[in-house]
C-alpha cells in the first residue's frame, strides 16, 4: 500500500476515534530488546518509537557522532539500497524521524495496522545492518553540521550551552549533542560502523509501539525481525560515566551580532533517575515553568521586562542543572552589560531562587505547578508518536514505568516540604550567566 | 501488477470517497444570537480540549497611523479580564492544566487555550474574560511596551522574519499588510491606550470572531458552554472586515542588489498568487511539495519554503542563506521550478506524491486537539468554510490545471519580489 492511501484511509477513523484506556504490556525479546506495546483499539494509526540508549558519553573524541550514526542509517542498509529503504519507509506512511538526545538516539515512525511490518522492517534493518558508507556518512554530517549552526544562531541555545559547558566542563554533557565542526570533521564511514557496532546493539534498544495492535503481535513481529540482532554492549548503559559539575561563578560569552541579551542563573540539578527528581521538577515549575511561575510574574509581569522568561531543566540520566533565564533587548543593559542594570536584574533572578530555599511553596502554587505539568505532558503525549516515544524513553533510558498515569501519581504525590528540601539541597551555588551580543560583549574570561 | 497510471487512479479515487464521508461525521457549525460562528469537533480519543477564538483584527486591519496596534492589544488583553488581574489570569488557566496565550497575524487575533477536557466551561469563561472584558489598565501600557520592544529585538534576530518584512513591504507597499507585523519601534513607543481601545471598539465584535472547540468534548456540551460564556458579548456594527482590500495588482518591484551584496546573506523571494474561486487556497498549498520534487536535493535542504494566507491571497515564501552569488543560483532555481510549472503544469504523478506529502504534514497537525482547533477557526476567519471542511480530511482532488492557471496568472502579473539582508544582525 502506498503512503497516499494509506494515509488517507485513516483520516476518517482518526476523527471518530472513541477513548478508552490503552492496555499496556512489556516484555523482553529474546535478544535483549525490551518492548512496550501500549494497545489502543480505537486509534487508527500506529506509532513506533524506539530508543538506543547511545548517549554523548559514549561519544569520546568523536563528538556529534551518535547524530551522524543515526542519520547515515537510514540511507541504506546492508540488505537494502538507499532507494529501497527510501521505499519502504514511504509505504510506511514517510514518517520515520530520527532524533539525537543527550542520552540515546531516537527513532519515531507513524504507520497503519497493514503497514506495520513495512516499518518496523526498515527500522530494523536501520538498527541491525546500515550500509554506513562514505556517501551516507558525508550526507548525515552534512545534516549535523546545519542542526549545529542552527543551535549556534539561537541565543538561548548560546545560554543553555554556555551553562552546559560552566557546569559539567569536559564532561560528556558538556559539549553539544552536535559535536564542533572539529570533532564532525574527524568523523569517517569506519569509525561510524565501529561505533554502530559497539553502541547500536540489542540490550541498549528499547520499542514503544502505540495503536491499534495486540501485544502479541508485535512480539511475533519483532523477534522475527530482529533475530539477527544479537550484538550486546560491554556494560549496562548508566549515562555518562562523569557528570561531576565543575561550576565557575560567571561565565560569560561573546555571540554572533544580534539585537538581544539573555540574563540567567544556574544551578545543578537531579538527573531523572535520582530519587530528587519529582520534587526537583515540580520545584522547576513554580520557578520558571508558565505564565504563572516566579520568573515570569516577577519580571515580566510585574517589571514588563524580558519577552522570553522562563526556566531550563532537561530530563538528563545522569545529572542536569536549572537554568533560570530573561531574553531583553541588549540596548537596556547600560554599558553593555557593565552597567548597574545587570547586577540589578541578576540580584532579582537570584532572590527568586533564594526564596525558594528559605519557605516552602504555598498550596496554590504548589497546585498550579502539578497543574502544569499535567496538562504540558499530556499535550506533548497527545500524538501517538510522542506517547510512543515517551513510553520507550522511560523504559529505555529513565528506567521508569511506561504509563503517564504513573508518571502524573508521582509527580502528584510531592509535598511542599520536598520541595523545599529540594530547594536547599541543590540551590544553594549558582552560576550567573550573560549572553551579549557581540558589539556589547565582555570578553570572556 | 498494476500499471503506474491505473494504480494513481486508485490511490485518488480512495482519497475521493474518504473526503466525501469525512467533514459531515466530525464538524459542526453554528452561529450564536450575538453573531459568534461557533465551530465544534469532538474527539474524544484525545483527554484535551482546546480552544481557539479568532477575531478579524490582525496586522492588516490596522490604520497608517497606528502600525502595531492589533499586536499591542493582544498583549494588553491579558493585563487583566474580568474581575482577574493579570497574574490571577495566568494563575486562573494553569492551574486548570492549560497555558492561555495569544498571536496575532497579518488576517487576524487569535486567543487559545488547550485544558484536559473536565475544565472545558471554566476554559471558556477565561477565554471571554481576555476577549470579551479586558480592562486594559493604563498602568500596564508601560510594561507592556516595555516587553513588546523586547520582542521586536528577538524578531529582529530572526533572518527570516527580516526577510518576511521586507518583502512583503515591496509587494504591498500602499497596505497595512504589508508592514512589520509588530509595528516599529517608534510607533510601539508612542502607542496610547486610547489607540487600542479605538482599534478594539472597532474591531472586536461577536460577528467578526470565530471560535473553534476541538477535542474531548460533545457538540451540545460544548454549544451551552460556549453560549453561556460568550452569550453576553454585545453584537455592534455592520461591516465586520475592516481591512482594505488588497490591490489586484502589484507594484513596481526593484531588482534585488544582488552585484553590491558583500559576506554572508539571507535573501528571500516571494510570489503573491490572487485566490479568486472556491477551492484555490486548497490547490496551492500543494506547491511547496511540487517545488520540493523540482529542486536538486541540496537545493531543497537549503531553502526554506512557506505559505502565508491573506485575504484573497496566498503568499509563497523561499528563503536561503550563503554568499549573495549561491543566493542568487538558489532564487533563480526557485524561479524557474516556478515558470517549470506554470508552463506545463505538474502531471499527474507528481501531483498524487505532493498531496501525499501534505496529507502526512496535515496529519501531524491534525492529530492534536489545538492544532485541529486552530485550522477549523483559521480558516472560517478567511470565510473558505468550504476547504476548511476538505482540510479536516486532509485531502482534496489536487487540480494541477487549477494550480497552473493561478501560478501563470501571477507571474503574468509580474506579483514576484526578491530581496536580501546581511545574514547576522539586522540594522535597527
Amino acid at each position: 500500500m502506498s503512503g497516499l492511501v494509506l494515509l488517507a484511509a485513516i483520516l476518517p477513523a482518526l476523527l471518530a476515534q472513541g477513548h478508552q484506556e490503552a492496555v499496556c504490556e512489556q516484555f523482553t525479546l529474546p535478544n535483549g530488546s525490551r518492548v512496550v506495546v501500549m494497545e489502543e483499539p480505537w486509534n487508527p494509526l500506529i506509532a513506533i518509537g524506539v530508543v538506543v540508549a547511545a548517549g554523548v558519553g559514549d561519544e569520546g573524541i568523536y563528538g556529534g557522532i551518535g547524530a551522524v550514526a543515526a542519520h547515515a542509517s537510514l540511507r541504506g542498509t546492508k540488505h537494502l539500497p538507499a532507494a529501497s529503504v527510501a521505499r519502504d519507509i514511504a509505504r510506511a506512511g514517510d514518517s520515520v524521524v530520527v532524533g539525537r538526545e543527550p542520552d540515546c538516539l531516537t527513532y519515531t515512525a507513524v504507520t497503519t495496522r497493514s503497514a506495520f511490518a513495512d516499518a518496523t522492517y526498515a527500522l530494523c534493518q536501520a538498527l541491525m545492518h546500515p550500509s554506513l558508507d562514505a556517501e551516507a556518512v558525508a550526507w548525515a554530517r552534512g545534516r549535523v553540521v546545519r542542526a549545529l549552526e542552527r543551535e549556534g544562531a539561537d541565543p538561548l541555545a548560546t545560554a543553555t550551552a554556555a551553562f552546559r559547558n560552566a557546569a559539567f566542563r569536559s564532561a560528556p554533557y558538556g559539549g553539544s549533542l552536535y559535536g564542533t565542526r572539529e570533532s564532525l570533521a574527524r568523523i569517517t564511514a569506519e569509525v561510524v560502523d565501529q561505533w554502530h557496532q559497539a553502541h547500536v546493539t540489542s540490550d541498549r534498544t528499547t520499542f514503544a509501539i502505540c495503536g491499534a495492535i495486540d501485544a502479541a503481535t508485535v512480539r511475533e513481529i519483532l523477534t522475527r525481525q530482529l533475530a539477527e540482532f544479537t550484538r550486546r554492549s560491554r556494560g549496562r548503559f548508566e549515562g555518562p560515566k562523569d557528570p561531576e559539575r565543575l561550576l565557575e561563578d560567571l561565565t560569560v560569552r561573546r555571540q554572533r551580532p544580534i539585537h538581544t541579551a539573555i540574563v540567567g542563573t544556574g544551578f545543578p540539578g537531579p538527573g531523572v533517575s535520582h530519587s530528587d527528581y519529582p520534587a526537583f521538577l515540580v520545584l522547576a515549575t513554580i520557578l520558571g515553568g508558565g505564565k504563572a511561575s516566579g520568573l515570569f510574574q516577577a519580571f515580566r509581569d510585574e517589571v514588563g521586562i524580558g519577552y522570553e522568561v522562563g526556566a531550563e531543566y532537561p530530563g538528563l540520566l545522569a545529572a542536569s542543572y536549572l537554568v533560570g533565564y530573561l531574553e531583553l533587548d541588549a540596548s537596556k543593559l547600560d554599558d553593555g552589560g557593565r552597567g548597574a542594570k545587570t547586577p540589578q536584574l541578576r540580584e532579582r533572578v537570584r532572590s527568586i531562587f533564594a526564596r525558594a530555599s528559605s519557605v516552602p511553596p504555598t498550596d496554590a502554587e504548589l497546585r498550579r505547578a502539578k497543574m502544569y505539568l499535567r496538562g504540558s505532558l499530556l499535550r506533548r503525549t497527545e500524538r501517538a508518536r510522542d506517547r510512543a516515544l515517551w513510553a520507550a524513553w522511560q523504559v529505555g533510558v529513565a528506567r521508569a514505568a511506561p504509563e503517564l498515569d504513573a508518571f502524573l501519581k508521582t509527580v502528584e504525590q510531592v509535598s511542599a516540604q520536598q520541595v523545599l528540601e529540594a530547594a536547599r539541597r541543590y540551590l544553594e551555588k549558582g552560576v550567573d550567566l550573560l549572553i551579549l551580543p557581540e558589539a556589547r560583549g565582555v570578553p570572556s574570561p | 501488477m498494476p500499471s503506474r497510471t491505473v494504480l494513481l487512479a486508485v490511490l485518488l479515487m480512495a482519497l475521493g470517497s474518504c473526503l466525501d464521508a469525512l467533514p459531515r461525521q466530525s464538524v459542526v457549525r453554528d452561529v450564536l444570537p450575538n453573531g459568534l460562528r461557533l465551530i465544534v469537533a469532538a474527539r474524544p480519543g484525545t483527554p484535551l480540549v482546546a480552544l481557539d477564538l479568532w477575531v478579524r483584527a490582525g496586522s492588516g486591519h490596522e490604520l497608517d497611523s497606528h502600525p502595531g496596534v492589533a499586536h499591542f492589544l493582544e498583549h494588553m488583553a491579558f493585563r487583566g479580564a474580568g474581575a482577574r488581574t493579570s497574574s490571577q489570569l495566568d494563575m486562573d488557566a494553569e492551574s486548570l492544566g492549560g497555558v492561555l496565550n495569544a498571536g496575532t497575524t497579518r488576517a487576524g487575533a487569535h486567543y487559545h487555550i488547550s485544558v484536559p477536557a473536565a475544565h472545558l466551561a471554566e476554559a471558556l469563561r477565561l477565554l471571554s474574560d481576555v476577549v470579551v472584558r479586558p480592562t486594559l489598565p493604563e498602568e500596564g501600557m508601560e510594561r507592556e511596551r516595555q516587553v513588546i520592544l523586547d520582542e521586536l529585538a528577538r524578531m529582529e534576530n530572526s533572518v527570516d522574519a527580516r526577510l518576511t518584512d521586507a518583502l512583503v513591504a515591496q509587494l504591498f507597499p500602499n497596505h497595512a499588510v504589508g508592514r512589520s507585523l509588530l509595528g516599529l519601534r517608534q510607533s510601539v513607543r508612542v502607542m496610547r491606550r486610547e489607540d487600542i481601545v479605538s482599534f478594539r471598539a472597532r474591531t472586536y465584535h461577536p460577528r467578526n470572531a470565530v471560535l473553534a472547540i476541538a477535542g474531548a468534548t460533545d457538540v451540545e456540551g460544548a454549544r451551552a458552554a460556549a453560549a453561556e460564556a460568550f452569550g453576553t458579548w454585545a453584537a455592534a456594527g455592520e461591516s465586520m472586515d475592516a481591512m482594505p482590500a488588497i490591490p489586484a495588482r502589484p507594484p513596481e518591484l526593484p531588482e534585488a542588489a544582488w552585484e553590491t551584496a558583500r559576506g554572508q546573506v539571507a535573501a528571500g523571494a516571494a510570489l503573491a498568487l490572487p485566490i479568486s474561486e472556491p477551492g484555490d487556497y486548497d490547490v496551492v498549498s500543494l506547491l511547496p511539495y511540487l517545488l520540493r520534487q523540482r529542486l536538486s536535493a541540496g537545493q531543497e535542504e537549503a531553502m526554506s519554503l512557506r505559505l502565508e494566507r491573506l485575504p484573497n491571497h496566498e503568499v509563497l515564501f523561499a528563503t536561503v542563506a550563503g554568499a549573495p552569488e549561491t543566493c542568487r543560483a538558489q532564487i533563480g532555481a526557485w524561479k524557474s521550478a516556478l515558470e517549470e510549472l506554470a508552463g506545463r503544469g505538474p502531471d499527474g504523478e507528481d501531483l498524487a506524491a505532493a498531496a501525499t506529502e501534505r496529507t502526512r504534514d496535515r496529519l501531524a497537525v491534525l492529530e492534536t486537539a489545538e492544532g485541529l482547533a486552530r485550522l477549523l477557526a483559521e480558516e472560517e476567519l478567511l470565510e473558505r468554510q468550504a476547504d476548511a471542511e476538505r482540510k479536516t480530511g486532509a485531502t482534496q482532488r489536487p487540480n494541477g490545471r487549477r494550480l497552473q492557471e493561478i501560478l501563470a496568472e501571477s507571474l503574468r502579473s509580474g506579483w514576484l519580489a526578491a530581496t536580501l539582508v546581511p545574514r547576522a544582525g539586522g540594522p535597527r
